[in-house]
C-alpha cells in the first residue's frame, strides 16, 4: 500500500470518527422523546395524519389531544411548537394538557406542531440541544428545537418560496416554517401538508378559537402582544385590557397585517370560520446581540448586552437585571389563553368554554413552571404519550 | 382692635373657602363633566389606541360613529359622515342609533384617542405635519360649533416621547384644547397632562388601567 | 418520489463521485484533501438517507 493511500485512509478514518461522534449527538437529539401525561379531561389522542394521510410515517406527523367537557360548548385549538426554539409555547401547552379540567366545550391541543422543527437544531448559533425544567419530582428534559423543519425531512429548498395560493414571494427558508405555510395544501411541501392538516382539523371539528403560541425577540416590535385580525380584535383587545387591569402585565394588541401572507393569524381566519390569535411573549435568547446561547439565557433571559441596550431604549419591552424568566413567559401565555376563552364565552354563551385547574400568571411565576408537570414514571402508562 | 382683627380674618377665611369651593379647588380632576350624543370617535396620530377606545365604547354600550382620518367637511356632515365608506387607508363605522339621531345630526361630542403611529399615518397617506394640521382644523371646528372635546391617552409610556417627538406633537395638538382629559397613570408619569390641565383649566381624570374607561365613559354619557 | 427528487439524488451522486475522484488524485495539498472529505459528508448522508 502506498504511503499516500495510507495517509488518505487515516484522514478519512479520523474525519469519519469525528463525524460519527458529532452526528451521534444530533441523532440522539432527533430521536429523543418527551413524555406527556394526558390529564383528566383528555378523551382522545389523534394524529395530524388523521386529517392528511400523507403525513403518516413522516417526522411531520404529531399528536393532537382532545379534551372534551361533559357539556357541549365551544371549541378552542391551542397550537404550540410552531417554532420549536420558542419553548414557552410547548411548556404552556403541556400545563394545559396535564392539568386542565374541561367542564364545558372542547379544548384541542397540539403541543409540538412542527414536529420536524422540534428535532432540528441550529448548531451554527451554538444552540443547546436540550434544556431541563425543575419539577416537584426531579427534572423534566426537553429538546431545544429550531424555527424551521429539518432539511432531513423536507429537502431541497427552492431559491424563493412562492406562497400558495396568493403567490407572494417569501424567503426560501420559510417553506420549512409552519408559520408561513398556512393555509397549506394537500399536495404541497411537507410543511404545507402540516398546515393543511391543521386547517382540515379546524374546519372538520368546527373550531371556534385557534390560538398559536409563540415567543419573539425583545428587540422586535411585535413582541409581548396578541396579534389578531379584524374579527378577533375585539376579544383580543378586551383580553389585553383585562390582563393589564387584573393580572398586572402588558400584552398589547397588534393588528394582523392583510398584506403579509402565510401566517396563522391571517390565514386561519381567511380560510375558516375560526377566530385566530397569535400570542407572543418576549424571549431574550432569540435576540441577536446577546452573549453565548446557553440554557441559562434560554430559561432566565438575563443578558448584560441586552441590559445595556435596554438602558439606551433599544428594546420593545421593559427589561432589567431580572431578565425575562421562563415562568413569566409561560404564565403570560396561560393567562392569555384562559382570558381569550373567557372573553369569547361572555359573548357566545351557547358556545362557552369552561376550563379549570390551569394556573394563571401569578401562580406560574410564584410556583415555577415545573410545579405543574406530572411524573411520567408514576403515571398510568396508557396516559403517557411521547412527542 | 383685637375683635376687628378676628372679624377680618374670619371674613377673609370665609371668602377664601367660598371661592375655593366655587372653583372646585385647585384640583381640576374632581370635575367630571357630562357629554352628549351623538358622538364621533377618531384618532389623533393614527395609533391603534383608537381601536381600544372603540371597543371600550362597545363594552360601555355607547353607540358611536368612527372615522380614523375625518376632515372638517366630513365632520360637518354629522351622523353617517355624509355617506362616506371605508376604503384602503380610510375607515368609517356608523353605530349611532339612527332612530334617535338621524343621519346628518351634528356631533355633540368628539373623542380623540391620542397616540402617534408612523405606520398608521403612512397607511392613510399622511405625514406627521399633515396629521397635526388636520387635528388643528378639527379643533377649530369644534370650538366654533360648541362640540365637546374629550382627549384620551391610554397608550402609556410607549405612546410618549421626548419633547417635539411625534407623540408629544399629537398631545400638543389636542390636549390643551380639550374639554375633558382622560389618561392612565402610566401616560401621565411625567405630569405633562396635569400641567396642561392646570394651565388650561381642563378637568383631568386619571385612571389606573384602560379598562377603567368602561365605567367612566358610562358615567360621562349617563349610560 | 417525484422526478425532481430523483434528479436531485442523481446530481448529489455525481458530485460525490467527482469529489471522490479528486480526493483520490490529490497528492500535494492536505488542505484540499480535508476539504474534499468535509464536502463529501453531507452528500454521503443525503444519498444514503441517514437521519
Amino acid at each position: 500500500m502506498s504511503r499516500q493511500l495510507i495517509y488518505k485512509s487515516l484522514l478519512v478514518i479520523i474525519i469519519g470518527c469525528l463525524t460519527f461522534l458529532g452526528g451521534l449527538q444530533l441523532y440522539k437529539h432527533r430521536h429523543f422523546q418527551t413524555p406527556m401525561v394526558a390529564g383528566p379531561s383528555v378523551t382522545q389522542v389523534k394524529k395530524l395524519s388523521d386529517y392528511v394521510p400523507d403525513l403518516k410515517g413522516t417526522m411531520a406527523d404529531t399528536n393532537v389531544f382532545f379534551l372534551e367537557g361533559k357539556e357541549p360548548g365551544g371549541k378552542m385549538l391551542v397550537i404550540a411548537g410552531t417554532h420549536s426554539n420558542e419553548p414557552a409555547a410547548l411548556l404552556s401547552a403541556l400545563i394545559f394538557l396535564e392539568n386542565s379540567t374541561v367542564e364545558k366545550g372542547t379544548l384541542i391541543i397540539i403541543p409540538q406542531f412542527n414536529n420536524s422543527g422540534g428535532r432540528n437544531t441550529r448548531s451554527g448559533d451554538g444552540y443547546p440541544l436540550y434544556f431541563q425544567i425543575k419539577t416537584r419530582w426531579g427534572h423534566k428534559k426537553f429538546r431545544m428545537g429550531n424555527r424551521v423543519a429539518s432539511p432531513l425531512d423536507q429537502w431541497p429548498d427552492p431559491d424563493v418560496y412562492v406562497h400558495y395560493p396568493d403567490r407572494q414571494l417569501l424567503s426560501y427558508l420559510d417553506i420549512r416554517n409552519t408559520n408561513r405555510t398556512w393555509p397549506g395544501r394537500p399536495n404541497g411541501s411537507l410543511m404545507e401538508k402540516v398546515t393543511y392538516a391543521a386547517m382540515e382539523l379546524i374546519r372538520k371539528e368546527n373550531v371556534d378559537l385557534a390560538i398559536d403560541v409563540h415567543g419573539a425577540e425583545t428587540m422586535f416590535p411585535v413582541t409581548n402582544c396578541i396579534v389578531a385580525p379584524e374579527n378577533s380584535l375585539r376579544i383580543a383587545t378586551m383580553t389585553s385590557l383585562t390582563l393589564k387591569a387584573t393580572e398586572g402585565f402588558d400584552n398589547h394588541v397588534e393588528p394582523s397585517p392583510k398584506g403579509f401572507r402565510g401566517l396563522s393569524h391571517r390565514e386561519i381566519g381567511d380560510f375558516s370560520d375560526a377566530l385566530p390569535f397569535l400570542l407572543e411573549a418576549p424571549i431574550p435568547f432569540l435576540d441577536q446581540p446577546t452573549g453565548p446561547k446557553t440554557v441559562d439565557l434560554l430559561l432566565e433571559g438575563k443578558d448584560p448586552f441586552l441590559l445595556k441596550l435596554s438602558k439606551k431604549g433599544k428594546l420593545f419591552v421593559p427589561y432589567d437585571e431580572q431578565g425575562w424568566p421562563i415562568s413569566k413567559r409561560v404564565g403570560q401565555h396561560c393567562s392569555a389563553v384562559l382570558e381569550i376563552a373567557k372573553q369569547f364565552s361572555r359573548r357566545n354563551s351557547e358556545k362557552a368554554l369552561k376550563i379549570s385547574h390551569v394556573p394563571r400568571y401569578a401562580d406560574v411565576v410564584n410556583n415555577g413552571v415545573g410545579f405543574y408537570y406530572k411524573d411520567p414514571s408514576k403515571a398510568d402508562k396508557k396516559n403517557v404519550f411521547y412527542n | 382692635m383685637q375683635k376687628n382683627k378676628i372679624k377680618s380674618m374670619f371674613s377673609f377665611l370665609s371668602l377664601f373657602i367660598f371661592l375655593f369651593m366655587m372653583t372646585g379647588g385647585f384640583n381640576h380632576s374632581q370635575e367630571l363633566p357630562k357629554a352628549q350624543f351623538p358622538v364621533l370617535t377618531t384618532s389623533a396620530g393614527q395609533s391603534p389606541d383608537v381601536t381600544t377606545l372603540n371597543i371600550v365604547c362597545e363594552e360601555a354600550g355607547i353607540l358611536y360613529d368612527y372615522c380614523d382620518v375625518p376632515d372638517v367637511d366630513m365632520i360637518s356632515q354629522g351622523v353617517g359622515l355624509g355617506g362616506q365608506e371605508s376604503q384602503p387607508g380610510f375607515h368609517v363605522e356608523i353605530h349611532t342609533n339612527l332612530e334617535q339621531y338621524p343621519e346628518g345630526t351634528h356631533y355633540k361630542t368628539i373623542m380623540f384617542a391620542i397616540g402617534a403611529s408612523l405606520k398608521g399615518m403612512g397607511a392613510s397617506g399622511l405625514t406627521v405635519d399633515d396629521e397635526v394640521n388636520r387635528l388643528k382644523n378639527i379643533i377649530e371646528y369644534c370650538k366654533e360649533n360648541d362640540v365637546f372635546i374629550i382627549g384620551i391617552h391610554v397608550g402609556g409610556v410607549s405612546k410618549r416621547g421626548a419633547p417635539g417627538s411625534d407623540n408629544e406633537r399629537m398631545i400638543s395638538a389636542v390636549a390643551p384644547y380639550a374639554d375633558l382629559l382622560i389618561v392612565t397613570n402610566d401616560s401621565n408619569k411625567d405630569g405633562r397632562f396635569t400641567e396642561i390641565s392646570n394651565n388650561n383649566e381642563i378637568p383631568l381624570k386619571e385612571i389606573d388601567y384602560a379598562l377603567n374607561l368602561v365605567p367612566l365613559l358610562q358615567e360621562i354619557f349617563n349610560q | 418520489m417525484s422526478i425532481v427528487m430523483i434528479v436531485y439524488y442523481l446530481i448529489s451522486a455525481y458530485l460525490l463521485a467527482m469529489l471522490i475522484w479528486n480526493f483520490y488524485r490529490e497528492n500535494k495539498s492536505v488542505d484540499k484533501m480535508l476539504q474534499y472529505i468535509l464536502i463529501m459528508i453531507p452528500l454521503i448522508l443525503r444519498i444514503f438517507r441517514a437521519k
